[in-house]
């Protein structure tokens, strides 16, 4: 829980880690964790909890996903909640396509679970790189929305990266060199996904998560991708060849 | 990537072969030197390297008359401070086990300069097992066996378990590459493939291999300001079968030239004596030079040579 005398920044920032950690425990399935989003607490916090859940995103609904796990309707209204407190994006910019691209898979997640229909429509455009070149800016565009990257949802996005596991393999590979692992574990979870729909990737995703994983360090959300990363290749098919 | 080589390709190695050709001289062996050669990185190498650079140029053919005439002349110098390879044969004589003066004469041979005592001398030595038992790092065995190929002489080796020994064929994970390692995969590549002259002496994975983690490479580096290794890595570029060469890879190696010709290193500034600087720089010079050669050479349209 956010400390009371912390600057907004970080209370968010803690929240979103906090929350984190829940869904990450309720994917491992640790024991009391199966309400999500509990204790959004005092006036100071409740907001906090809420842009939490706004910054998590879809990646809320990862237990339900890949487990199986129960989605309490109390959580169903607190995402609901977070969504009146800090409203869509509805413009077109770069940067607001990310933040409608994981509104939409948040929206649709919820309503799969039993949530109000938010009423977010499907972004449009922008979702493939748009040459062999493009593909840094695009695979850091793929590493903001790597909430997308669960099974059962449907999307040009999807299509995108089952389409281009090279430029993916290409900006985790540089990520990886840059010591950027954040951005290495969303990336390795998008070639997780590909795999298990029986897409080729160019690097062996089980050993990237494996390297990431005893790397460590950089906070529960990336814990929260490698976790994601090995549920889902404990659930795919991993293609021959792969490096 | 099958675009044709970028014109700024060619303007780099023009002016990186001038810059050396004007500068060659602060390269000069030291008075009195021995076939010992005390220490041979000082100028031994980087001389055995300026005529590499040259015997390129001149094989490809591809530069204005007045730029090969450079290259012929930082050829002759390279040639009159080995005492027209008396001092390579001196070597050879003296140090059995020692492979740089085979691998430095093979520039030399390239353009058709021979030393009759040294390729005696060195077609001898080519039947001791001891010296085809050297133990040295696969990517520098390559390089035996390729001046062995240039130079004519047959030490039995089988590229294919050569090759399947240094890193790259391994077909590693490209995620793991370091700088060091990098250099080592970029020699594998010039060795494999005569510096461009032979694309199948890469097999089809390695590659496809290289076509795809190339790009990444070359970014990361150029990120940091590695630019000799970036001139590296583009030359390995233009050694595939179907040259890879990003015009953006170019521009941001063309943009870091300065105006004498000279490419730095690295971020690090470019300051010093003349004789500090050449030191320095002289490499990444070799490096632009072939580079931007190989590139130029090596049209997408050119079918596979070998």
């Amino acid at each position: 829980m956010a400390s009371i005398n912390a600057s907004p920044e970080t209370a968010f920032t803690e929240s979103a880690d906090n929350l984190a950690g829940r869904v990450l425990d309720n994917l491992l399935g640790v024991q009391g964790a199966a309400l999500v989003i509990a204790d959004v607490g005092s006036t100071i916090d409740h907001k906090s909890a809420l842009a939490a859940v706004r910054v998590l995103g879809s990646d809320i609904f990862a237990p339900q996903v890949l487990t199986g796990a129960i989605f309490h309707p109390e959580d169903a209204a607190t995402v609901a909640a977070a969504f009146r407190v800090f409203p869509p994006a509805h413009t077109n910019t770069s940067a607001e396509s990310v933040l409608s691209w994981r509104d939409w898979a948040t929206a649709q997640l919820l309503t799969r679970y039993g949530g109000d229909d938010l009423g977010v429509g499907q972004p449009d455009g922008g979702c493939a790189p748009v040459s062999s070149r493009d593909w840094r800016s695009w695979s850091a565009r793929m590493a903001q929305i790597s909430p997308l990257a669960l099974p059962g949802l449907d999307s040009p996005i999807h299509d995108a990266a089952c389409d281009n596991p090279v430029a993916l393999g290409r900006g985790l590979t540089r990520a990886m060199l840059r010591r950027d692992y954040p951005t290495a574990a969303r990336l390795v979870r998008w070639l997780a996904l590909v795999s298990s729909v029986g897409g080729v990737s160019p690097v062996d995703p089980a050993t990237v998560a494996a390297h990431l994983k005893l790397l460590g360090g950089d906070g529960t959300r990336t814990a929260l991708d490698l976790a994601i990363t090995q549920r889902l290749l404990d659930m795919g098919q991993i293609g021959m060849g792969q490096k | 990537m099958s675009t044709a080589a970028p014109p700024v390709a060619h303007q780099v190695a023009v002016k990186a072969l001038r810059w050396l050709r004007t500068n060659q001289r602060l390269g000069a062996m030291p008075p009195n030197t021995t076939a010992d050669i005390a220490e041979p990185n000082n100028t031994y190498k980087p001389l055995s390297e300026n005529a590499l650079a040259a015997s390129l140029v001149l094989r490809e053919g591809v530069a204005e008359p007045a730029d090969l005439h450079a290259a012929e002349d930082i050829l002759d110098f390279a040639w009159r401070e080995l005492r027209a390879g008396d001092l390579l044969y001196e070597r050879a004589l003296l140090h059995t086990l020692m492979t740089d003066p085979l691998e430095v004469y093979a520039h030399f041979v390239r353009c058709g300069r021979r030393h009759p005592n040294l390729d005696q001398l060195l077609a001898h030595q080519t039947r001791l097992r001891s010296v085809r038992a050297i133990e040295v790092l696969s990517n520098r065995k390559l390089a035996i066996a390729n001046a062995a190929r240039i130079v004519g002489l047959d030490y039995g080796h089988d590229w294919d378990i050569l090759t399947a020994t240094t890193w790259l064929g391994a077909i590693p994970e490209p995620w793991t590459i370091d700088w060091m390692t990098a250099y080592h995969m970029t020699h594998t590549v010039f060795h494999l493939t005569d510096w461009g002259a032979h694309p199948n002496g890469l097999n089809a994975e390695i590659t496809s291999y290289l076509q795809t983690w190339l790009p990444v490479w070359i970014e990361v580096w150029l990120e940091i300001g590695q630019w000799d290794l970036v001139g590296e890595l583009l030359i390995v570029g233009a050694c595939l079968d179907e040259p890879y060469r990003d015009p953006e890879h170019w521009a941001a190696f063309a943009a870091v030239q300065h105006d004498d010709g000279l490419v730095p290193r690295d971020t690090e500034p470019v300051d010093g004596t003349p004789e500090q600087v050449f030191t320095e720089q002289q490499h990444t010079a070799v490096v632009a030079i072939v580079a931007g050669t190989l590139a130029t050479a090596r049209t997408s349209n050119s079918p596979s040579r070998t």
